[in-house]
């Protein structure tokens, strides 16, 4: 019967859900030719979780992905997704999950509605449900008015919201939305946060990537670092920030109102100093001490007669946390 | 263990309702939009409309032709209208389409999307060039027109769409797969404008040494066949003589189209399962080389008899002005004598060289292979399945080779039975029927374990030093060689050159020809074949070892 088939998917989610992850990779490696993208990487997901994968380019991520989405065979390991070997059963599989690229693609010749009616039709979602499951997707991307206007017409972000609504059509119980973020706008970005937390809040498991740090803590409910291939570490975001912490010096910068090179050496002289660069009046110190520290240190300077127009700790990058990682390890 | 999401019905409908498939239905909206169709629609209606009046009206008002002949004369200038629009337009537009869909990544949306296949090819075939087939419906009123006027037999006419049709559907399957190739929108484009130049025009040409099945992937025999008793000087076409059999010219155009598009699906649907698979099964390729050599031969062997497989200019001298085939024999005799001794050698490099083809559509990469000795690890399989694309292609190579052979010395049989051979000063050794089939099995042989063992880089290298060189130096030195030394030289180096060797393994088993000739062809026969034997298992023994070393590598993975 035709009208089974969403009943029938939503039934075998809800199963799905109560045993096992929804995501499973185990000891997974990707060879290009002579070079290996993704070394042994081992992650599990349970449904209703929003992972982050976290690392520079280059790093695996956009491999990863593709091994989960099919797309690509790993050299070995084992990839699971709800459940299904994705090597064995990729057809099946495939059901399973949606997948947003990284630069996600939208057809040029396509209105946006047309282009969410072919695949809600692809993905076998009843003919008296098709219209409204198109409408419900374009709303949660908040895409509605656009959906008579020519997908080549519309900006970076909403390509990419419409490549998520796309996703969204079959009710997948697992997304895999590689750097959705990017190019999105602060209000974008928002809404993308409260889409994918709403999602996962109904048992939707969430791969999701970026090279952003920031970006990715405030969402997830775990992370991993992955690097060269490599996961350095993973856990929940204030785990896994803790564990940093305690491994990370800070960067501070220091904005004097002309240059002086007794600063240079008095802040070369501090016990927490761990290095110091000066590019005229700007000095940029690799800082071991905590917050304390830095108060104590301001106080310290401005006793000392310093003329300090700003005084600021530079955001940890993704760069800063692999560096101070591969330090550490 | 919860239900498998296996088991879970998706609606789709079935792939033959095309009208239902999403990927026609996108391309329904996005290639028929108004604006740019009716600036298409225009055009064609326009230029059909000149060419209407140019090639049917024009000639009645002012030259001499009745009715008919002007109907039949517009339908063929309608017909060159409608194919140039759906053949050329229509293929170019399948190529650079496809290639978009697979640069801009829309494929690989496609690719995860629980269509079957069959769907998403049918959905593409018929989707991508759903603007060319909605410009032809608008050159059917004029073609209405010229039916009804003319009074020309519908029948005819459907059996002129009736392979027309097919012939189309082939061309857009090899717009198709040059898209699927081809990652660069134009040049996919191009390729398949230059597939169809070599289709429609290149490879029918060679009917006329024998391969005359060629000439059945175009629409030009049916053409003349149908309209022979309308249009002034177009000829009856003989039905195909086929075996034993005489097949309508529709019908056999039909088949032959109907054959190699199956394959190309066979291909699509392979590459929408996996983009890394082979193009060919292992089993299937075997199955499809020998459905080949089959047809090749059936429409090959029953023009030995009469002396039609040799080049037109030597037709005419015997068949038409004097049909006593006897006399013809002995009038021709001196001037068949070298189309004979180049006939079978033309055939056994044909073979061989289809033989490496359907090798090099098999043959397993080295990363192909350890993923599979992985995979099979990982199952706890014992083997790699013989079928299996990361298995060895060493079976199904020789297995390849048996067939060629086989019809090698079944083509070379019917040649010397013929009424051409009988009496002629030569003969062909029993020993010829052993050894001429290793011409095909060295190598192929050596192709594949170079192949399997290294990738076409491997290959190119000997290939191009082992083979072409020496070819080309050898025909250097016996074009400008007077002496018998330097002419012996240029033999036996030649020999050396693998797509040679079915040339001199048949001469070199031939009697009484031109006696210094075949003594330096079967010297230079023997020594190669030594040469070659001599190679051969050391490159096997590195195959062997190759083998063992990649299974040690992923045992240690």
């Amino acid at each position: 019967m035709r009208t089974t088939n969403d009943a029938k998917l939503q039934a075998t989610h809800a199963d799905l859900a109560s045993d096992q992850a929804a995501i499973q990779l185990t000891d997974v490696r990707v060879d290009y030719g002579a070079t290996t993208a993704v070394h042994g990487l081992t992650l599990s997901v349970p449904f209703g979780e929003i992972y982050g994968l976290i690392g520079p380019n280059g790093a695996g991520k956009t491999s990863s992905f593709k091994v989960l989405a099919t797309l690509l065979e790993p050299t070995y390991g084992n990839v699971h997704v709800c459940g299904i070997d994705v090597a064995e059963e990729p057809e099946a599989a495939r059901c399973c999950f949606g997948y947003m690229p990284d630069l996600a693609p939208v057809p040029t010749d396509l209105k946006c509605g047309e282009f969410l009616e072919m695949f809600v039709a692809a993905y076998g979602v009843p003919r008296d449900l098709q219209k409204q499951r198109v409408a419900d997707c374009l709303e949660k991307v908040r895409l509605t008015e656009k959906r008579h206007t020519f997908c080549k017409s519309l900006s970076r972000g909403m390509m990419q919201r419409l490549v998520l609504a796309k996703c969204l059509l079959h009710q997948p119980k697992v997304l895999l939305l590689d750097e959705p973020a990017s190019g999105l706008d602060p209000a974008s970005r928002v809404a993308l946060r409260d889409t994918l937390r709403d999602l996962a809040r109904d048992g939707v498991a969430v791969l999701i990537s970026s090279h952003i740090l920031s970006e990715l803590s405030e969402l997830c409910t775990q992370i991993g670092i992955l690097n060269h291939g490599r996961l350095l570490d993973s856990g929940p975001p204030d785990q896994v920030a803790k564990r940093l912490g305690a491994r990370t010096h800070r960067i501070l910068e220091i904005q004097l109102h002309a240059p002086c090179p007794d600063t240079f050496e008095f802040l070369s002289g501090l016990s927490h100093t761990q290095s110091i660069k000066a590019e005229g009046p700007e000095l940029t110190l690799d800082y071991l001490g905590d917050e304390a520290d830095q108060v104590a240190l301001l106080r310290t300077l401005i006793e000392r007669g310093y003329a300090i127009r700003s005084f600021s700790e530079r955001g940890i990058t993704i760069e800063d946390v692999i560096l101070n990682l591969e330090e550490a390890s | 263990m919860s239900a498998s999401p296996t088991t879970r019905s998706v609606t789709q409908p079935p792939a033959w309702q095309i009208w239902r498939n999403p990927i026609f239905i996108r391309y329904c909206r996005s290639r028929l939009r108004p604006v740019s169709f009716a600036a298409w629609a225009s055009i064609i209606l326009v230029f059909t409309g000149f060419v209407f009046f140019m090639s049917f009206l024009a000639p009645q008002k002012w030259g001499s032709a009745s009715v008919e002949e002007a109907a039949g004369f517009a339908f063929v200038t309608i017909i060159v209208v409608q194919c140039g629009l759906l053949m050329f337009k229509g293929s170019f537009n399948m190529a650079t389409g496809i290639t978009r869909e697979g640069v801009e990544g829309i494929l690989d949306y496609q690719r995860l999307s629980p269509m079957s296949p069959l769907s998403k090819a049918l959905g593409y075939l018929f989707g991508l060039p759903v603007q060319e087939w909605a410009l032809f419906a608008l050159t059917l009123p004029f073609l209405a027109y010229i039916l009804y006027t003319g009074d020309i037999p519908l029948f005819k006419i459907a059996k002129v769409y009736a392979v027309m049709l097919p012939a189309v559907m082939l061309y857009h399957m090899t717009g198709f797969l040059a898209g699927m190739v081809v990652k660069q929108r134009f040049l996919a484009g191009f390729l398949s404008q230059i597939l169809m130049v070599l289709l429609y025009f290149i490879l029918p040409q060679l009917s006329n040494i024998g391969y005359v099945f060629f000439e059945y992937l175009t629409i030009r025999p049916v053409l003349f066949d149908e309209l022979a008793g309308i249009l002034p000087n177009w000829e009856l076409q003989e039905p195909v003589r086929f075996y034993q059999y005489h097949v309508p010219v529709w019908l056999f155009s039909i088949g032959m189209q109907l054959s190699l598009f199956g394959i190309f699906l066979i291909i699509v649907l392979r590459k929408w399962r996996n983009e890394n698979a082979h193009l060919l099964g292992k089993h299937a390729a075997v199955g499809i080389f020998a459905g080949g050599l089959a047809v090749f031969l059936g429409t090959i062997l029953p023009l030995i008899p009469d002396g039609k497989i040799f080049p037109p200019f030597m037709r005419d001298n015997f068949t038409s002005a004097e049909p006593d085939i006897a006399d013809a024999v002995v009038k021709v005799r001196d001037m068949i004598e070298p189309q004979t001794l180049a006939m079978p050698g033309v055939f056994g490099l044909f073979v061989l060289i289809s033989i490496c083809l359907m090798v090099s559509f098999i043959t397993p990469a080295r990363d192909t292979r350890m993923k599979e000795l992985r995979r099979m690890r990982k199952l706890g399989w014992k083997k790699i399945p013989s079928g299996a694309d990361a298995a060895t292609s060493l079976p199904h190579t020789l297995a390849l080779c048996l067939l060629g052979s086989v019809a090698w010395m079944v083509f070379l049989y019917s040649l010397f039975q013929c009424a051409w051979f009988q009496g002629m000063a030569m003969d062909f050794q029993s020993m010829g029927w052993l050894l001429c089939p290793l011409a095909l099995f060295i190598p192929a042989i050596l192709f594949q374990q170079l192949l399997e063992q290294g990738g076409f880089k491997a290959v190119f290298i000997p290939t191009l030093y082992g083979w072409v060189v020496p070819l080309l130096i050898a025909i250097i030195i016996l074009s400008i060689a007077d002496g018998l030394v330097l002419r012996r030289l240029g033999y036996y180096l030649m020999a050396v050159s693998g797509p040679a060797l079915p040339f001199y393994a048949f001469t070199a088993h031939m009697d009484g020809t031109v006696g210094l000739y075949t003594f330096f062809m079967r010297g230079a026969f023997t020594i190669s074949m030594i040469l070659y034997l001599c190679i051969l298992p050391l490159v096997v023994q590195k195959w062997i070892q190759y083998h063992r070393m990649l299974k040690d590598q992923t045992h240690h993975d």
